[in-house]
């Protein structure tokens, strides 16, 4: 490889990680809170009560909550652990196909229009909740 | 709150060398694969959103990356089907999921979110498609 690409590609990557590293921390304590003091079965029990409410509810929240990239998986994680199912965490991580930064949603209406977004936004709702609903059954 | 610092800590110091992977795993090809592979794929064959989800599945980086190459290909005439295949596959994975995913999740549930991910694009890629002279 050469020095070049060494230098860019270690670079980039430092850059990322200052990025990364801070707001991956803030996700595993929001993880952590949550394996500690939510009740094991509460969410169990909650979200296989009322699965065809909890799965779109989920990529909502995919959707709108702005975790950056990466971010979403120690909270999944968590909430995998206290018992949510697979369709659950499958839906809020392909959430962030939209939500994920508010600049970069701020570009994407810029570069291609509100009309682009705004049918994005919609069409990726119905089949992450539906790519939800498959793995709920898959797995 | 201590005990929960210090687990966090732990868990930190536990999954930085996967995260430091990850991240310098989707640098490497993110170097190495020219931005304008986009373009030469939607000049290829317009209707293919199969072409356009596989190469977002495999992109790099954040999308912002993306965004004025995209602008440029819809001013020159690209279809919004195309774009939005791209894009919505390129959001739902990317080279430094694998290793974080394969470590939270297992490599069974990744298997199914990049099938169901590469569908996902193509029926987002059909909608538009059929709304095209809406948007």
């Amino acid at each position: 490889m050469p020095t070049k690409a060494i230098q860019t590609i270690t670079r980039n990557t430092l850059k990322e990680l200052a990025i990364m590293l801070p707001v991956f921390f803030i996700a595993i304590i929001i993880g952590i809170t949550i394996e500690m003091y939510l009740p094991k079965h509460l969410l169990e029990t909650l979200t296989q009560k009322h699965i065809f409410i909890a799965i779109p509810l989920a990529t909502l929240l995919g959707i709108l909550l702005p975790i950056p990239r990466y971010a979403t998986y120690p909270i999944a994680f968590a909430l995998l652990v206290a018992g949510v199912g697979y369709g659950i965490i499958f839906a809020l991580i392909c959430g962030e196909v939209i939500g994920e930064s508010i600049v970069r949603d701020i570009m994407e209406i810029k570069y291609l229009g509100g009309k682009f977004f705004a049918l994005r936004f919609v069409l990726s709702f119905i089949f992450i909740t539906l790519g939800g609903f498959t793995i709920e059954i898959l797995l | 709150m201590m005990e929960i610092i210090h687990t966090s800590i732990v868990e930190l110091i536990k999954i930085s060398p996967i995260l430091i992977i990850a991240i310098l795993i989707s640098q490497i090809i993110s170097y190495y694969i020219p931005k304008n592979k986009i373009k030469k794929v939607s000049k290829q064959n317009e209707k293919n959103f199969a072409k356009a989800a596989g190469i977002g599945l495999i992109t790099p980086g954040p999308l912002l990356a993306y965004l004025p190459i995209l602008k440029t290909l819809k001013t020159k005439g690209a279809p919004l089907s195309m774009i939005a295949a791209f894009i919505t596959a390129q959001t739902l994975i990317g080279p430094a999921r694998v290793i974080l995913e394969l470590k939270y999740f297992g490599p069974l549930f990744f298997i199914y979110r990049v099938i169901l991910a590469f569908f996902i694009a193509l029926a987002v890629a059909t909608g538009f498609k059929l709304m095209e002279k809406y948007v």
